[in-house]
């Protein structure tokens, strides 16, 4: 069955050149877009055609809707796949798309922008028996507030209304402290901001992000691809995902992909979409966001389930709906991503850029690299810092870890300073390997994870061979004939 | 005979203590048995006190980088370079070390500053940081302003010591 004659890839780096890997391989033509300073950016060379994109900052080309439907236009392709960030959850885009004859693969515009709301989305969940975070404000006369922050349960969380940056905010653990506190947040939040007004939401402690990959087919039928642990985060951003969450009651997952699968199905979501929650250690779970996109993160949910999404929301964009029953979509094993950036951790992860001198991809069983890169590449800061995904599947999460440990050690990227080192002491980590892992994790073990003393034999070998790798170094060593060296010594 | 390599903040010498029978290198105050076994134009090999170390190495002008067991490592070539930018080094020109561009502007020409005083805050690959005094004194310049895009290197701002201060 025929789904598109030609596929526009509307992105760049690693995510361009991963949807370009599916086209190839379903046969279906492809059209990359590209900014001038992308021009010897290897999701240039992968596509069948290429259009540049006119503008004058590289990421404000990869924006321009209409440069890109004028490309569809120009090339005659038929669809547009948005990866994720850029246009990817931009409702108007995808109105633009669909008004010019072309298939966005992706969500309708109204659910993106339902899901793009914060509170819309949150009440639209709570509606459909989602659970959100259970919360109270408090109203003008103030007296019931008390109240009805006991009937949320302890602890809380109480902050100003009107605030923001953590200030005035206090955690309550028993009846006998709130009102204390309230009355000493409503103070604070008096003279921080001008309101006293407070309001009390529930406390998540050492809350787990989980997210369930879901898929629709517009006619709320949905399925969902198990879960994924996203709790490494640095920045608030991600860094380590894996597929399944280590350590989640089988009963806790279900009621979790159940909530998923309910959320999407009462928007008759079509394509592909993730639905977030946050977990506390107490097993209660409450709805973040719904990303209508694709994630960073998918290959940990592919390489478990042996399903190419992206193949998954190519057909649905076609009209062939979902290709699976939910019975059908089965776990194998365990799937560790790592996000390989261009950052300096001990330097409060601040982003780095260069030119790649050197690079070496890992290989083995269970190994994947999405990469966008190439040895001799800038990274200008035109751009995100990741530069690559490392993936390693494994029969057990303990074989994940041993490969993925492995292929770190194996990669190298040399000129432009990168988290690798990072992220192997992270998962050399005795509580990442057990799968203790939580939000606050990167912090917890903040020490444990900083960059080792430089007296090891290792460093200590590597000054040498550092000092062997300069000819004014080789010329003291071997070079000059001893006599010479000896008058050298004396010169300084 | 030594030879100087920076490591972060450090200035590290290996002194060549004897070539013969064997390499032997000095690295603060530890004498170490030197093997080359392999020099290659990206990679080497070494028995360094008796352990064998392969790894990967680029050296550019100014830095010699290694991979090595997992590790990264990174250092300043001293070598040869001369004129070190001194005013750089006391703090009398604030630099970006990476391009990006000016989102603010938190001083003027004239004010007194103290350590860790914000002075700009730029946005550099979607992250936006703020650049600190690193002493104290007085701005005589800011050499950028809101929405400028800038090299790496590039001298953001100017300080003089505050008047009367012994530098």
């Amino acid at each position: 069955m025929i789904l598109f004659r030609k596929v526009l890839v509307a992105n760049r780096g690693e995510i361009a050149c991963r949807v370009l890997r599916t086209l190839r391989r379903l046969g279906i033509a492809s059209v990359a877009v590209y900014h001038r300073e992308d021009r010897n950016a290897p999701h240039v060379a992968m596509a069948d055609e290429a259009i540049r994109l006119d503008g004058p900052v590289p990421s404000g080309a990869y924006l321009d809707r209409d440069q890109i439907i004028a490309a569809c236009r120009s090339t005659g392709a038929k669809a547009i796949h948005p990866g994720y960030g850029f246009l990817s959850e931009n409702a108007g885009f995808a109105e633009a798309v669909e008004a010019a004859g072309l298939a966005f693969i992706g969500p309708g515009a109204d659910v993106i922008r339902l899901m793009g709301d914060k509170i819309r989305s949150r009440e639209f969940a709570a509606g459909h028996g989602v659970p959100v975070a259970p919360s109270v404000t408090e109203d003008e006369a103030g007296e019931a507030f008390l109240a009805r922050a006991v009937a949320i349960g302890f602890p809380l969380l109480i902050k100003a209304s009107a605030g923001g940056g953590g200030k005035g905010m206090k955690i309550v653990r028993n009846t006998a402290e709130l009102a204390e506190n309230a009355a000493l947040a409503r103070s604070e939040a008096s003279r921080y901001f001008g309101d006293p007004r407070i309001f009390a939401e529930r406390l998540v402690e050492e809350p787990r992000h989980i997210e369930v990959q879901v898929m629709g087919d517009g006619n709320g039928n949905v399925v969902h691809f198990y879960e994924r642990e996203c709790s490494l985060q640095r920045r608030y951003q991600k860094i380590v995902e894996e597929a399944p969450a280590p350590n989640l009651p089988a009963a806790l997952r279900d009621r979790i992909c159940a909530a998923a699968v309910r959320l999407a199905a009462a928007a008759n979501y079509r394509n592909a979409g993730t639905v977030e929650f946050i977990l506390g250690a107490d097993g209660e779970f409450y709805f973040l966001e719904m990303n209508t996109r694709l994630q960073v993160e998918h290959p940990v949910t592919e390489m478990v389930t042996g399903i190419d999404l992206v193949e998954e929301q190519i057909r649905i964009a076609a009209g062939q709906g979902l290709s699976f029953v939910q019975e059908q979509i089965r776990i194998a094993g365990s799937a560790i991503e790592c996000r390989i950036c261009a950052e300096e951790p001990d330097r409060d992860f601040r982003p780095a850029t260069g030119r790649i001198a050197l690079l070496d991809l890992p290989s083995g069983e269970g190994i994947r690299f999405d990469g966008g890169i190439l040895a001799k590449q800038a990274v200008t800061p035109a751009f995100d810092s990741m530069l690559a995904k490392l993936i390693a599947h494994g029969p057990s999460r303990a074989d994940a870890v041993k490969r993925l440990e492995r292929a770190l050690e194996q990669t190298a990227v040399l000129g432009v300073p990168t988290n690798l080192d990072y992220l192997l002491r992270i998962v050399r980590h005795p509580a990442f390997q057990t799968g203790r892992l939580h939000t606050g994790f990167l912090t917890l073990h903040a020490e444990d994870l900083s960059a080792p003393p430089a007296d090891s034999p290792t460093s200590v070998a590597a000054l040498i061979a550092a000092a062997l790798g300069d000819k004014a170094f080789r010329d003291l060593a071997f070079g000059i004939p001893e006599p010479h060296a000896t008058i050298g010594l004396w010169r300084n | 005979m030594s030879y100087d390599l920076q490591r972060g903040a450090d200035r590290v010498s290996l002194g060549i203590v004897a070539r013969r029978p064997a390499l032997s290198v000095a690295i603060e105050g530890l004498l170490h048995q030197v093997e080359e076994i392999r020099h290659g134009a990206d990679d080497f090999e070494l028995r360094v006190d008796g352990r064998t170390f392969r790894g990967r190495r680029t050296i550019s002008s100014d830095e010699i980088q290694i991979r090595l067991d997992g590790q990264t490592f990174v250092f300043r070539r001293l070598h040869g370079i001369r004129g070190i930018d001194t005013s750089a080094a006391t703090g009398d020109e604030v630099r970006a070390d990476m391009p990006g561009t000016v989102v603010a502007c938190h001083t003027e020409a004239g004010a007194a500053v103290a350590p860790g005083d914000r002075l700009v805050t730029i946005e550099s690959m979607k992250l936006q940081m703020t650049v600190s005094a690193p002493r104290a004194g007085t701005i005589a310049r800011i050499h950028v302003a809101e929405n400028v895009t800038f090299e790496r290197g590039a001298v953001l701002v100017s300080l003089v010591p505050i008047a009367g201060e012994e530098k």
